[in-house]
């Protein structure tokens, strides 16, 4: 079962999402944040047992948010992991309705980002997370 | 040694007026182009003084400066540098130009006049005169060692002179200080070359106002020859207009580049912005169909009325981005406005609704009344009251909201303060832009973009200082609008 956060400030985005992937039956615990700031907060001083699974940690970033956008929440999630000397456990999606070119490159320009899904989630999309879930635990 | 009949040949067939004058003053002889020019017959004039043909004005004198000339006798021309003037029989003063020279008569001196009528040249000099004076363009003309000789009516408006203080003035009077001395080498260069051309056809020209302001000129150079000798006449043309309409345009096409960009980052946040819950909906319909096929009916009603909701938040923010495209519109009619009864309004309205903690504390401080549009300033104080509301901190025991209002020199200030959780420094720059969102608090990002347009839109402007957890304070600046009494 794959553990999944959802980072987006839209509620019916993050529902969206929890259907979808529990149609699938391959997704275990979701935990929702409304902003980047609060999904950082929650990462490194929470205590959810989500973030301590042998499984890597499936996260859904939306790009436009109040606060940290997107591409700042993952820089970052980054530095401070870099600081923290914990392992990096997660795999990163972005998740977005952006419409800007600028928004893809630069998704493609950060390594940690392994992908780039359109909003809204569909049932293909949800097997192309699969796909790339399997590639990054194969690795 | 001549004798008088020996003359009388020479003057009958001279083409000009001529006559012959004693040492003491009488005519001796004179010639028929003569007697017509002063309306005497024939013969009229044999033995009268000469100072029968001098105007009135210098004839108690005339004598005087008559025995001088005898005195040093050399051949010139009379009264050099001045208007001569000649009296008619009939009384008629005519312009004359006088040569003189003495010879000896009968073994005494004489003096030998030739009259000029200048008449006619006086006449053309004066129609030339009021044709430049009726010129629209400045005219100058300069003589060969620089010296102003002539200005006309426009010249001396557009440098701000009386005509006698440029007549006789170096040209570099008019010359701004760092061409000024280069300006005679460049002007001793055209007399040489004298061939009409612009002055300084590649850059930009200016003159020199009597108070030292540079006024943009174009000057034009025409080589004239005048019985004076050599001279240039410049034709000026102010610019100022010009150079000042094309500053206009500039200004005019700089702010159209900007409204332009604005446009642009405009239509792009608002599709992104409208497009990102259409993408919602489609998700949430598709969803739903699947939901319908599977016959989960209760699914099928909580998605669409996820979907409804949605739907209705983006018309909502539809109709807040079309209020702020209509803020550039016409402006509304000012009233006056009581400040705190107004304030009070909106705070009654605001926690009526949000149900809030916080206490509002007003000061209102007006020596003057407050004229402004007032449903404008309504907006305003709503959107900065509603935000504050929004954003209480509620780790402290009091929530306190202060309005501070006070009127200075035809403006008002306000200041909206909030001991509320803070705006973190970095979102600070960009609170007033289309669809900025601080935090899941914030409602569409349109109530700041709104509040600053206005006011913009009326003269004022608006900034915030906050500091994370301790408080947050926008001060407004508005001119007020001068009061009109209904009449």
């Amino acid at each position: 079962m794959i553990p999944v956060a959802i980072v987006d400030d839209g509620e019916a985005d993050r529902y969206l999402v929890k259907r979808r992937l529990a149609r699938s039956g391959k997704f275990g615990e979701l935990i929702e944040f409304v902003s980047g700031d609060r999904f950082l907060e929650e990462f490194f001083d929470g205590t959810p047992s989500v973030y301590s699974r042998s499984e890597p940690l499936l996260i859904l970033m939306d790009i436009n948010m109040p606060g940290r956008d997107g591409f700042e929440t993952i820089e970052e999630f980054s530095a401070r992991i870099a600081a923290s000397q914990r392992p990096d456990n997660t795999l990163i999606l972005m998740y977005t309705s952006s419409l800007n070119n600028k928004d893809q490159q630069r998704a493609r320009e950060i390594h940690v980002i392994k992908g780039y899904l359109e909003k809204p989630m569909r049932n293909n999309s949800v097997e192309h997370i699969l796909r790339v879930y399997d590639d990054y635990c194969a690795r | 040694m001549h004798q008088l009949h020996q003359y009388e040949f020479a003057f009958d067939v001279s083409p000009v007026p001529m006559l012959l004058v004693s040492a003491s003053g009488e005519i001796l002889l004179t010639n028929s182009l003569l007697d017509d020019l002063f309306e005497y017959d024939a013969g009229d004039l044999i033995d009268k003084k000469v100072e029968i043909l001098v105007p009135e004005s210098i004839r108690k004198h005339h004598p005087d400066m008559r025995g001088g000339y005898f005195g040093k006798p050399v051949k010139r021309n009379m009264g050099q540098g001045r208007d001569l003037h000649g009296i008619t029989r009939t009384g008629k003063v005519i312009p004359l130009e006088l040569g003189l020279d003495t010879t000896v008569v009968d073994g005494k001196p004489c003096a030998l006049v030739v009259a000029l009528d200048i008449s006619q040249r006086k006449l053309h000099e004066e129609h030339m005169n009021l044709a430049m004076d009726a010129a629209a363009s400045a005219m100058i003309m300069v003589n060969s060692k620089g010296c102003i000789v002539f200005v006309n009516k426009a010249a001396l408006s557009l440098f701000g002179y009386e005509e006698e203080e440029l007549l006789g003035s170096p040209i570099e009077c008019l010359v701004p200080d760092e061409i000024k001395h280069a300006h005679p080498d460049f002007r001793g260069g055209f007399m040489s070359a004298s061939k009409p051309r612009p002055m300084a056809k590649e850059r930009a020209l200016y003159a020199l106002h009597r108070t030292g302001r540079k006024i943009p000129v174009e000057i034009a150079l025409t080589p004239v020859d005048t019985h004076d000798g050599k001279m240039v006449v410049s034709t000026v043309i102010d610019l100022s207009e010009r150079v000042e309409a094309e500053s206009a345009m500039a200004r005019k096409h700089q702010e159209m580049s900007a409204l332009n960009e604005e446009l642009m980052q405009f239509a792009y946040s608002a599709s992104h912005d409208l497009k990102a819950p259409l993408s919602t909906i489609i998700g949430l319909l598709e969803l739903c169909l699947e939901d319908l096929d599977e016959g989960e009916l209760d699914s099928v009603r909580e998605v669409l009325h996820r979907t409804l909701r949605i739907g209705m938040r983006s018309a909502d923010k539809v109709e807040g981005v079309l209020e702020i495209a209509r803020v550039a519109r016409s402006p509304i009619a000012a009233e006056q406005i009581d400040m705190a009864s107004m304030i009070n309004d909106i705070w009654v309205d605001l926690t009526g609704a949000l149900d809030t903690s916080a206490s509002l504390v007003i000061t209102a401080d007006h020596g003057q009344s407050v004229f402004l549009e007032k449903n404008t300033l309504h907006v305003i104080l709503e959107n900065l009251l509603s935000n504050a509301v929004r954003y209480v901190d509620r780790d402290k025991e009091k929530n306190i909201i202060e309005v501070r209002s006070r009127t200075e020199d035809d403006a008002i200030f306000i200041d909206v303060i909030d001991n509320g959780i803070g705006i973190p420094e970095e979102s600070q720059s960009r609170v007033f832009d289309l669809f900025s969102r601080i935090d899941e608090r914030s409602d569409h990002g349109l109530g700041l973009t709104l509040v600053k347009k206005h006011v913009d839109r009326l003269g004022g402007s608006i900034s915030v200082t906050s500091t994370v957890g301790v408080q947050t304070e926008f001060s407004i600046f508005l001119p007020l609008q001068v009061m009109r009494k209904a009449s």
